[in-house]
């Protein structure tokens, strides 16, 4: 038997102790009973890496901006300067040095990395579909619903793809009732209908 | 600063659509890492795994489903009974309000019984247990671990190559791939 691993039950959350070197197997949680499947990846055998940056060989080898007994790995993206394991960040596609960071975070004409999305379209549309169920507040809601579609239309909304079509539904429901409200309006002072 | 291109990730896990909903939960696969979207109301936020980190994923059966099946029949049958006895007395609006209970809590033991038995999944890191509360009916969560499985190990076979390549001798699994 290897290495003792550890997880927690998936029905109790009761801690879990198991050793084995298979990659599939069964551990039956002592505490609840229950069966919990367990897939194992070869990160699991593998030690942790620690990034310390490699020592300078030579005094013909570049050094890092910010660890000078330190042997540079890769140049900073945005202002050049060479890194080291340890000072080179990865965002994005880009790698950058903790300073140039710092000025992306704090420049707020640059788009900071983000977690956090807000998804206009599905407000638009639950208010339009709300507004369509009861109608006494749809003269009011209906121009929410418009600024919402024109203001956000080009606003990035999720970190993966998404269409419109809520945006454009919510529109079309928002066009039909201020259209049908309007109607409702010239009849009672022209009688259209009768 | 790019971020990393939309079009890569792949969604696993169905999608919810949920405008007055709460907490809804996508998983996505993309080439490097699993990306897990969680919606609250109408913010989104997003958590990253990469593939490299993940050291196991587990899969507990759980008896949710069989308890909703076992409520849901126990209510039908209770409205079938009662709209029975409702019809026999003549009494008109009793005979509808039972007939509609029976319908609707027929629906959901058929549909209950449709999506299959239950569970729970987690996904472990060195530092993080994320549950998967998206996979959380036995047939889609398999087939979701198993596409996940694939990626992770082909992700951590790679880098296994590269670490054999740059340091031979060094720590190796102790498994066939």
């Amino acid at each position: 038997m290897g290495t003792t691993f550890e997880i927690a039950c998936g029905k109790c959350d009761h801690a879990v102790a198991f050793a084995s070197e298979e990659r599939l197997l069964d551990v039956v949680c002592p505490h609840c009973g229950s069966a919990n499947e367990v897939f194992l990846f070869p990160a699991l055998w593998r030690p942790m890496a620690v990034e310390r940056g490699d020592r300078r060989q030579s005094e013909a080898e570049s050094s890092c901006f910010f660890h000078e007994s330190k042997r540079a790995a890769t140049p900073c993206d945005r202002c050049g300067r060479y890194l080291c394991t340890l000072c080179a960040i990865t965002s994005g596609s880009d790698t950058v040095c903790a300073e140039c960071l710092a000025e992306v975070l704090a420049d707020e004409n640059i788009p900071a990395p983000t977690r956090e999305y807000f998804r206009y379209d599905q407000l638009a549309v639950g208010i339009a579909v709300l507004s369509s169920l009861f109608w006494l507040i749809a003269p009011l809601t209906v121009w929410v619903v418009l600024y919402l579609v024109i203001r956000h239309w080009n606003t990035r909304m999720s970190a993966l793809p998404i269409n419109r079509w809520r945006f454009v539904v919510a529109g079309l429901l928002a066009v039909l009732q201020l259209s049908l409200a309007a109607f409702l309006l010239l009849d009672n002072f022209t009688g259209v209908l009768e | 600063m790019t971020p990393p291109p939309m079009e890569k990730y792949e969604c696993l896990s169905g999608i919810y659509w949920a405008p007055l909903g709460p907490i809804v939960q996508e998983l996505w696969l993309g080439e490097t890492d699993i990306l897990l979207r969680l919606r609250q109301g109408y913010a989104e936020r997003l958590k990253r795994f990469a593939l490299k980190d993940v050291h196991c994923l587990t899969f507990t059966g759980t008896t949710t489903g069989s308890v909703i099946s076992l409520i849901s029949a126990l209510a039908c049958l209770t409205f079938v009974g009662l709209f029975l006895i409702a019809r026999s007395a003549d009494a008109e609006d009793s005979v509808y309000l039972t007939g509609v209970g029976a319908l609707i809590s027929a629906m959901i033991l058929t549909v209950n019984v449709a999506l299959g038995p239950t569970c729970r999944c987690h996904l472990h890191t060195a530092t993080h247990a994320q549950r998967l509360t998206c996979l959380s009916r036995s047939r889609r969560a398999r087939r979701v671990l198993h596409t996940l499985a694939r990626a992770i190990d082909a992700a951590q076979s790679e880098r296994t190559q590269e670490q054999t390549t740059a340091t031979p001798g060094d720590n190796q699994p102790k498994f066939s791939p």
